[in-house]
């Protein structure tokens, strides 16, 4: 019950936490963040509809993530994106159209929408550890302000933390669908970190408050 | 079977919580990492900075002596010397002393002299003002604002209820502040089209407190505008070598008002 409980209510409304931050510093998002923004609200209206699809008509929602996964990377290449040049940004949108007709191809010939999209869902965590790493990376050398002054820096380690921890469970994510207490620990766990990677964001928009203009005093 | 797939579950808690705990060290490292390396670049900025004051007092140093020593030598050599030209001029006594050209000489020379020797004290006083060093800041200050005052040009009211902090003034800021009001009132003078002037010495603990205003048109612009006028440079610099602050009041028909903070010991 417990369980049914956190997952089902909990975990999806802590997503309300970062969408109201984004929300109260709307004017000081970059279009970065927007993207964020928008792939958050698309998280949390896929959420729902995985919800009510098994709560409350009892359906399978494997399919749900077959979706869900392509357009996930979509949104977080995309985001990604925005911290790069021209040349690299069309090479990473390339990428994003690659994933898509990947996810297709395994859907059609290798996981059916009868089962977790494992293949999918791991290559996708893997690629975005990668850009993770690769920000942090580029980040590092910015000697300009402290790292907690970065609001990007909230949101990446919001998305490493969540594809980094949750990659094993990705792997084996087709044995996740039976009904037994070592799903629902594991399931909990990811919940949590979700909810992290939540409050992270949260943290991320919240950093990107509108500059004050400087007075003429020293 | 059962038994394999309980194995691959608790294989997968251990790698998911391996794999967390990987992830936030590396994140923890990673910020100490940069806040170091910031700690690191922070230090050598300011000591940078410090080097440069250093630099910009030697500077501001060298200038004064050499300002002292040419104000004493247009005092002394060339105002002796003029003093010496003009009884000359009056001890020399022609065959015909009545005669009417040789008086209008004399008297066109010794106005001549009486005029150089004004502005050779006037440069003198300017280059170095003998008060400061003699009787201190608000002395040297009322002297310059009764010559101003005298011109016509600006009516300047210097107003001083911090005689105590003024007397244990260090040469070096009495120097420094001298300058920064010279370089206000000659603002005032040229670009404000002001009447007033109003000069304020108050204390508080450990500081000096000036707030300057007059009733001129006032400025508008940024704050980065504003410091780009070579004036307001050497009054920013000259406040920075004394660990002094200031903050700008202006706006268009609004005059000009600026208080000055200076430590003190």
């Amino acid at each position: 019950m417990l369980f049914f409980i956190y997952t089902t209510f909990i975990v999806p409304a802590t997503v309300l936490i970062p969408i109201a931050y984004a929300f109260i510093n709307y004017r000081g998002l970059t279009r970065a963040f927007k993207i964020i923004l928008a792939f958050i609200i698309f998280s949390a209206v896929m959420n729902t509809i995985a919800s009510v699809m098994a709560r409350g008509y009892h359906m399978r929602t494997t399919g749900i993530y077959h979706i869900y996964t392509p357009f996930e990377f979509g949104f977080i290449t995309a985001f990604f994106s925005e911290f790069y040049n021209k040349r690299i940004r069309n090479i990473l949108y390339g990428l994003i159209a690659a994933f898509a007709v990947f996810c297709v191809l395994n859907t059609v010939f290798i996981e059916s929408m009868m089962k977790m999209d494992s293949n999918a869902r791991s290559v996708d965590a893997i690629i975005l550890i990668i850009f993770c790493m690769l920000f942090f990376a580029k980040n590092n050398s910015d000697l300009d302000s402290r790292w907690a002054d970065h609001a990007s820096n909230w949101v990446v380690a919001g998305l490493l933390l969540y594809y980094g921890s949750s990659l094993f469970m990705f792997i084996f994510f087709d044995n996740l669908t039976r009904d037994d207490i070592m799903t629902y620990v594991i399931w909990t766990l990811n919940a949590t970190i979700l909810v992290i990677e939540y409050v992270l964001f949260a943290i991320g928009f919240h950093k990107c408050k509108a500059q004050q203009t400087i007075s003429t005093s020293r | 079977m059962q038994g394999t797939t309980d194995n691959i579950y608790v294989q997968m808690i251990l790698g998911m919580s391996g794999a967390l705990i990987l992830v936030v060290s590396f994140i923890l490292f990673s910020i100490r990492n940069q806040n170091r390396l910031l700690r690191q670049r922070q230090q050598f900025q300011q000591a940078e900075i410090a080097h440069q004051k250093e630099l910009l007092g030697a500077v501001i140093q060298s200038q004064e002596a050499e300002r002292k020593r040419i104000g004493q030598d247009l005092h002394d050599d060339v105002g002796t010397t003029l003093s010496g030209l003009r009884m000359l001029i009056e001890m020399f006594k022609p065959v015909d002393d009545k005669n009417q050209q040789y008086l209008n000489f004399v008297k066109s020379s010794k106005l001549t002299i009486d005029k150089i020797v004004k502005d050779v004290r006037h440069i003198s006083h300017n280059l170095s003002p003998a008060t400061l060093g003699y009787y201190g800041l608000a002395a040297a200050i009322n002297e310059h604002s009764d010559i101003i005052n005298q011109s016509g040009k600006l009516t300047i009211n210097v107003e001083n209820d911090a005689d105590a902090v003024l007397e244990n003034l260090p040469l070096a800021s009495a120097t420094a502040l001298y300058r920064v009001l010279e370089e206000l009132l000659n603002n005032t003078i040229k670009h404000s089209g002001a009447s007033k002037a109003d000069i304020q010495f108050n204390s508080a603990p450990g500081k000096l407190l000036i707030a300057y205003q007059d009733n001129g048109k006032g400025l508008s612009g940024s704050s980065s505008q504003l410091k780009k006028g070579m004036g307001m440079q050497n009054i920013e610099s000259r406040l920075l070598n004394i660990n002094a602050t200031y903050d700008i009041t202006t706006k268009p028909g609004e005059g000009f008002h600026i208080q000055i903070n200076c430590p003190v010991i």
